[in-house]
């Protein structure tokens, strides 16, 4: 050890050095209080010892300074008198000494003490690097979880805006520590069908989070782009298990509201079971279908079945994560479903969410939650709305699990956007149809450039026969996009039942004034595909072909074709 | 699409690669002048590398025919695959060209 010696007397120093030195410990002396100070706070010894009272010296202060000085740290002292008194002992120890010898003394009483102020040093010491790898690993974390948030908050909202911020979508969440594993995220597709997930990663903090990555991003793109949730399901599944550890799950609550056709589906995965309640806090109606979370099972055992119901007006769907469920009172007792479903009851839409917090935190008192806990609640109002015109429903013909797709497309976006990969999403994203997508994409390509050219653009295929009219035609068409102001396209896919049997409606429909219906049709009848010598009227003759039912509406700028699932064909009227 | 010519077996081949559309028309247009004037009999249009055709493709390729047919010169489509062959097989397409 490095010790220093504040002796008063050159005799006493010489005294107790020799020895100390003789056990291989380093000693300097000093001779009085203020050059002791003036080294201590140089050399940081390990020990002290000093006279108790000598000229220059006052051992008692000068231990209280020294342990000022050192603090937190403990710094050993021991203080030497010229005699044993009870009374300095007391004083010595009060004043922050570790031991107290008195003249005359042995030098093996003194060897055995610095032995076991040597080990408390080192045990001080070991404590200190601890403490030292322990903030470093605690600033470390923090700084993860600071980038985990960024990256998160980041992905919820890709394009800068909070996409939470769907007015049909109320959220409240309390964390359990600085990061949970609770997400919400909120997307709108094109049709304008609203798509909330509620996701809950195993465990907490830094791991849970990381494990929600992959899931987030292919929620808002494949929403933007129209899929239909069971299909973003499964591929969220299938996200899953391709990037986290086989032992990792992902438990989700996926729900599509759709507006228009007044229906809600969804698809559970180890979530607790949401429920819709009408306006007036009555009617609750249970989701109880249950799946496995994702990450569970493979592509090929994963079931993407949806739970379906109607909604009229003033309807809201309730979802919470089990850490609400099972929040803890003083006496362990769980806020629990019926908890919830108590403090819901009779409730009004606008004071639901606040008396969700009030009864939890009643509930909760001072205790802090162990696990996140999340609520969500989605306003479902059917729309009362002329658009559904556009999509006569047949009487029937909607059964859980079908699915459409619907695309609106107006001048602006028709003059800039390629809409080649748009259909080719839509074609490939019918699970039924994966085989035959080169099928359903070439009938949509084709409904779409009539569309297009003829309804919106209004060109005329007689330009093409004239020479080098091919060229003039795709010049015109350039041009007529570029200026194009108004004009809209509307493409509905969708899947249909009837007689037990799966078909494919696509409708397309065009802002432009149609054309001679019964003409076109006759020329249809009479044509084989491969006798037309004309550089153009492929297309429809291509889709008749291909297709069960081929119809346009009455001025001709809607058309409609029937395409079966299955091989056994006699389509619907 | 990407369009290239070249010369095989004695024989002038068109190979398009890609979306075969009426964006394409310009490039296919330009190998059909090409082959055109090519002296060798027979011509053949390799489809091995185009993810789709659509109706004006057809079109097009009832233009190259004709142009043949004027020049004395036979075309076939080759190695046609998936919906392509599908929209070939539909548009009845085999009484007019030779499949190979």
């Amino acid at each position: 050890m490095k010790i220093l010696l504040v002796a008063g007397h050159a005799a006493d120093a010489a005294l107790f050095s020799r020895p100390l030195q003789k056990l291989g410990h380093a000693v300097t002396v000093i001779e009085n209080d203020r050059a002791a100070l003036a080294y201590y706070e140089d050399a940081l010894p390990d020990l002290v010892i000093s006279d108790a009272a000598a000229p220059g010296i006052d051992g008692f202060a000068l231990t209280q300074a020294l342990q000022q000085r050192a603090s937190p740290r403990w710094q050993p002292v021991i203080i030497i008198a010229a005699e044993f008194d009870e009374a300095l002992q007391t004083r010595a120890i009060e004043a922050g000494a570790d031991a107290f010898f008195s003249k005359p003394m042995a030098i093996s009483g003194l060897a055995a003490r610095l032995d076991i102020l040597s080990r408390l040093l080192k045990i001080q010491e070991d404590a200190a690097a601890r403490l030292t790898q322990l903030s470093r690993y605690l600033a470390a974390e923090e700084e993860d979880l600071r980038i985990a948030r960024h990256l998160i908050e980041h992905q919820m909202s890709p394009d800068g805006a909070s996409q939470r911020d769907d007015p049909a979508v109320q959220t409240w969440q309390r964390s359990c520590n600085r990061l949970g594993g609770d997400m919400v995220a909120v997307s709108r597709a094109p049709s304008g069908v609203l798509h909330v997930m509620l996701a809950d990663a195993s465990g907490s903090g830094l791991a849970a989070y990381v494990s929600l990555l992959p899931i987030i991003t292919p929620f808002h793109r494949m929403t933007e782009k129209g899929f239909p949730l069971a299909t973003i399901v499964r591929e969220l599944n299938h996200k899953v298990r391709q990037a986290l550890p086989g032992d990792r799950r992902v438990a989700v609550q996926l729900v599509a509201v759709d507006t228009r056709e007044g229906i809600v589906s969804v698809w559970n995965g180890g979530m607790p079971g949401a429920f819709m309640l009408d306006g007036f806090g009555q009617d609750f109606r249970e989701f109880s279908g249950h799946h496995a979370p994702l990450g569970t099972l493979d592509d090929a055992a994963f079931q993407d079945h949806l739970e379906q119901h109607s909604f009229t007006r003033g309807e809201q769907l309730v979802m919470v994560s089990d850490g609400l469920l099972e929040a803890g009172n003083v006496a362990g007792v769980r806020f629990g479903a019926q908890g919830l479903i108590d403090t819901l009851v009779g409730l009004p839409r606008s004071q639901r969410r606040g008396e969700v917090i009030a009864a939890l935190e009643a509930h909760l008192g001072d205790l802090h939650p162990d696990d996140d806990m999340t609520l969500v609640l989605v306003d479902c109002e059917k729309e009362a709305t002329a658009q559904t015109a556009f999509l006569p429903r047949l009487a029937g013909m909607r059964h859980a699990g079908n699915w459409r797709f619907e695309l609106q497309l107006d001048a602006n976006e028709l003059g800039h956007l390629d809409v080649v990969p748009l259909l080719l999403d839509v074609a490939g994203q019918f699970h039924t149809m994966r085989e035959r997508s080169g099928e359903l994409f070439l009938i949509l390509s084709e409904l779409f450039n009539n569309a297009l050219d003829h309804g919106v653009l209004q060109l005329d295929s007689q330009l093409k026969l004239l020479p080098d009219g091919m060229e003039a035609w795709l010049q015109l068409r350039g041009e007529r996009l570029a200026q194009l102001e108004e004009g809209e396209i509307g493409l509905v896919v969708e899947q249909i039942v009837e007689a037990g049997r799966a078909w494919l409606r696509i409708r397309c429909r065009d802002s432009g004034p149609g054309f001679d219906v019964r003409a076109t049709h006759e020329k249809l009848e009479q044509q084989t595909l491969a006798a037309n010598p004309l550089p153009f009227g492929r297309g429809l003759a291509l889709v008749r072909s291909m297709a069960q039912r081929l119809d346009f509406s009455a001025n001709g700028n809607e058309v409609t074709v029937v395409l079966a699932l299955d091989d056994r064909a006699t389509p619907p009227a | 699409m990407k369009t290239s010519v070249s010369n095989r077996d004695g024989k002038s081949v068109i190979v398009l690669q890609g979306r075969f559309d009426f964006n394409a028309h310009r490039e296919f247009r330009e190998a059909v002048d090409q082959v055109v004037k090519d002296a060798a009999h027979d011509i053949h249009v390799d489809l091995a590398g185009v993810d789709y055709l659509d109706s004006s493709a057809l079109g097009m390729l009832l233009m190259l025919r004709d142009r043949a047919k004027g020049a004395s010169k036979e075309v076939a489509l080759a190695n046609a695959r998936g919906s392509v062959k599908q929209v070939i097989d539909i548009a009845n397409f085999g009484k007019l060209f030779a499949l190979v």
